[in-house]
């Protein structure tokens, strides 16, 4: 019977897991919001976005949730004009990597949300396996 | 003692039984709530269930019994759902830590019902019952 209550606390604990792989993502993105290439045709940092997939376990019958891939996001590089860098191009325009600090923010914000509510069952579920346990004390 | 003999207990474990079927549901909610086009998913309630599950009553003992009807909680599509985002995810999260905290708190309750029955039981048989 509590079968449920167990497989509830995998499932949350997957997208736990799912969420702090994105938050590293998110702090690789935004540690690397300044890294240029070194020489004048180099390429900067991509910026980088998970992609969620849901996935059912087979063995308890759980949606779960899982990281499907980590790809790169094809939108433009910045273009900063600073003639003193040693990646600037004959204009003297560097180019910047396409990581957006504010952008990134509101997505940790969410990514926390997540986590939070995630625990926030298990908290519940637990709560109700120990109630079930209790039952045995009365 | 066979306490589920008794209906009341019968039913008490049935709700018991849907309450942990949806908190596994409800946590698929959650942990899917940033998954593209995943749709919200609630089990039907349980009043409903309860008038499926009703058995078939026999008019004649030589009639075929309709037998119990499943009491496996069904799972359905959330059609109340709040909004959908970009991405064409329908998982509120608030709604769905209200539906979360609603049912610890029934699951709650129950547990403390099924503990005050069955301390009257044990009143009712007597000293050593210590209810």
């Amino acid at each position: 019977m509590s079968n449920d209550l167990v497989n509830s606390l995998s499932i949350s604990s997957s997208g736990m897991k799912a969420q702090s792989l994105r938050m590293r993502v998110i702090s690789e993105n935004i540690a690397n919001a300044n890294s240029t290439g070194l020489t004048p045709g180099d390429m900067p940092y991509r910026r980088q976005v998970v992609s969620f997939e849901n996935e059912l376990d087979r063995a308890t019958g759980a949606n779960m949730v899982k990281v499907s891939e980590v790809g790169k996001d094809p939108s433009q590089f910045q273009r900063r004009f600073m003639p003193g860098h040693p990646s600037a191009d004959a204009d003297g325009y560097v180019m910047m990597p396409n990581v957006n600090t504010l952008i990134e923010t509101m997505d940790m914000r969410e990514a926390q949300r997540s986590y939070e509510a995630n625990l926030n069952v298990i908290e519940v579920s637990r709560m109700m396996i120990m109630r079930t346990i209790d039952m045995l004390r009365a | 003692m066979d306490l589920n003999g008794l209906a009341l207990f019968q039913q008490m474990e049935q709700k018991m039984h849907w309450l942990s079927a949806r908190q596994t549901v409800l946590s698929e909610n959650i942990a899917n709530a940033d998954t593209p086009y995943y749709q919200a998913r609630d089990l039907k309630p349980f009043a409903a269930e309860m008038a499926n599950a009703m058995p078939v009553v026999r008019t004649n003992v030589s009639h075929i019994s309709g037998g119990n009807a499943s009491t496996v909680p069904v799972v359905a599509r959330d059609r109340n759902f709040i909004e959908i985002s970009p991405d064409g995810n329908q998982v509120s999260l608030e709604d769905q830590l209200t539906k979360v905290a609603d049912t610890g708190m029934e699951y709650q309750m129950l547990t403390n019902l099924y503990r005050k029955q069955l301390s009257m039981i044990k009143t009712a048989l007597g000293r050593n019952g210590s209810a």
